[in-house]
């Protein structure tokens, strides 16, 4: 655990262009982004939930995305990150993505 | 429902609080500050103010007034109104009066401070304001909550190694003196103390249950029990106060604590929450002190976060056996105290992100953690002289950090040896000003 993330400036725009709405927030020593409303692959229900994004490693994964909503049938493990509470899968995505790449590669958990 | 507000002031931010208000004044008697405060609710009518910063005002902008200790002029208050604007927090009027023992508002801060708060909730309507008075050796705070007409004297904890509880009605112990004539050592106000403070216990089993039931006999009037479990079998090796009946009923855990608990003391305030503590965050915000005795470092970590959020002096407690080879098993285990400002336990190197992503690896197949009724005895015992000393300062070991290392084949409770090695008596990782409802930004301003 270390001190609140500061991303690139253009990292946060791209982030905030592909995720209209997107906020961020520090919990614990750790900045995460709060996109509200994220579209969810075909198939998924409900089709959209918030999400919170930590751009950096925790639980010994790169980065990790929760859902304010179980979205499928398969192993969910809760967190309570900012007063609420989220849901997470096992999910691995490699290292050094931009923040709005890790979005879309933590949704190909739920392709 | 009556309303209630908990105002929660950090020792040192209190303490420069006061340094400041001493300062001579080349006119006034007295000097101003401003606390900006956060805000959480702890459910129903009950309302939570964290202090987070402080705010002198200027020496210019006192008047020179010989009727009154101090007057601040329309700059100062503008000054403050402009910060409950810019920094969505509440604003507190603080002053100082002499003398010791429960301040009380003077006749002219009884016609005027309100006024003033009026106007700082004019500009910030959603979060609490109030007044804080200060006397030599205590305090008293009144706070207008968003949603109500008028002030509510509130109960302030000063957060710190000791902590003060300062009850706006003075002391309330009633109880019989002989009950508690055995620990009267601990100090003329401490009796009333323990009844006072609320304390919340997260997991009920082994290490919880003894904690709960000392708390009992040691007078705590004050509960919030959280566990999700349902008494079996496998529990009965070491959970105080289940029985065999309880194991074939499937009595949930956090029933066997109340009954535990009562029937020590039929007269407690206890709320139980048959599940997670997550599901009922604001049950927990209520606490003054909260003790965890959990599985996971995954848990811990989101308890610690939750306590600090809320300036909540945590209290952990654990143990583990570990077997190498054909060695011995070792049974080891930890009683650390994370109090809000202090060393967090990452500062402490007992919570890792090696350990929690290792225990995230092996989510699910880790199987039942051993444990057994002395080693949980042990451990709570301690968790509950470490929260006794809290409260009462009987041994004025005051700012000690305390992570305490349990050798379970050895029989000793010892300092852990990373305190050594601890620099700094402060903590990096949680912000004062993350304190509070969280506030979430736009990225793009």
């Amino acid at each position: 655990m270390g001190t609140p993330v500061s991303l690139p400036d253009d990292q946060v725009r791209e982030l905030a262009r592909l995720f209209p709405g997107v906020q961020q927030a520090d919990d614990g020593g750790v900045t995460f982004f709060l996109i509200p409303q994220l579209s969810l692959p075909a198939g998924c229900t409900p089709e959209r939930v918030d999400a919170l994004l930590c751009p950096t490693a925790r639980d010994g994964y790169p980065s990790r995305l929760f859902l304010s909503e179980q979205v499928r049938s398969r192993s969910w493990s809760t967190a309570r990150i900012l007063e609420r509470n989220w849901y997470t899968v096992s999910w691995r995505i490699r290292e050094g993505l931009r923040p709005a790449q890790m979005v879309l590669a933590h949704l190909d958990a739920f392709k | 429902m009556s309303p209630e507000a908990l105002v929660r002031i950090p020792r040192l931010l209190y303490d420069r609080v006061a340094a400041d208000l001493r300062r001579p004044h080349r006119v006034a008697f007295e000097r101003v500050g401003f606390l900006s405060c956060a805000a959480a609710s702890a459910g129903g009518a009950t309302q939570v103010v964290l202090a987070c910063d402080y705010h002198a005002v200027d020496d210019s902008h006192y008047l020179d007034d010989p009727g009154s200790g101090a007057r601040i002029n329309a700059d100062a208050i503008r000054v403050a109104m402009q910060r409950v604007m810019d920094s969505k927090r509440g604003a507190f009027h603080v002053h100082l009066h002499g003398g010791r023992g429960l301040p009380s508002l003077s006749r002219m801060d009884q016609e005027e401070l309100p006024r003033l708060v009026n106007s700082l909730r004019a500009v910030g309507p959603r979060v609490p304001h109030g007044i804080l008075l200060l006397s030599g050796d205590s305090c008293a705070a009144w706070v207008w909550t968003p949603a109500a007409a008028g002030a509510v004297a509130a109960r302030v904890t000063i957060v710190g190694h000791p902590m003060d509880l300062i009850h706006p009605g003075g002391s309330t112990a009633r109880e019989a003196l002989e009950r508690f004539s055995r620990q009267s050592f601990l100090g003329p106000g401490a009796q009333s103390t323990i009844a006072q403070v609320r304390i919340g216990v997260v997991g009920l089993s082994g290490g919880g249950s003894h904690i709960v039931q000392q708390l009992a006999h040691l007078g705590v009037k004050r509960f919030a029990l959280f566990d999700a479990d349902v008494v079996d079998e496998s529990n009965l090796n070491r959970m105080v106060g289940a029985t065999a009946a309880d194991a074939r009923a499937k009595t949930p855990k956090a029933e066997v604590g109340k009954r535990v608990i009562t029937a020590v003391s039929p007269d407690v305030e206890l709320v139980t929450h048959m599940g997670r503590w997550q599901d009922r965050p604001e049950l927990l915000r209520g606490c003054d002190l909260v003790f965890g005795a959990v599985d996971t470092f995954a848990g811990r970590r989101e308890l610690e976060v939750a306590c600090r959020r809320h300036m909540v002096p945590y209290i952990d407690i654990g143990i583990d056996v570990h077997r190498v080879g054909d060695e011995p098993p070792r049974m080891a285990g930890q009683v650390i105290l994370s109090i809000p400002g202090g060393p967090c336990m990452f500062c402490l190197g007992f919570l890792t992100e090696e350990r929690l992503a290792q225990e995230a690896a092996e989510y699910g197949a880790a199987g039942p953690r051993p444990q057994v009724v002395w080693s949980n005895g042990v451990l709570a015992s301690t968790a509950v002289g470490v929260c006794v000393e809290l409260l009462t300062d009987w041994t004025r070991a005051r700012d000690r950090p305390v992570y305490l290392s349990y050798d379970g084949n050895a029989g000793t409770v010892t300092p852990h040896v990373r305190l050594k090695y601890l620099t700094a008596r402060t903590c990096p990782h949680y912000r004062l000003e993350d304190v509070g409802d969280p506030i979430v930004r736009s990225v793009i301003p």
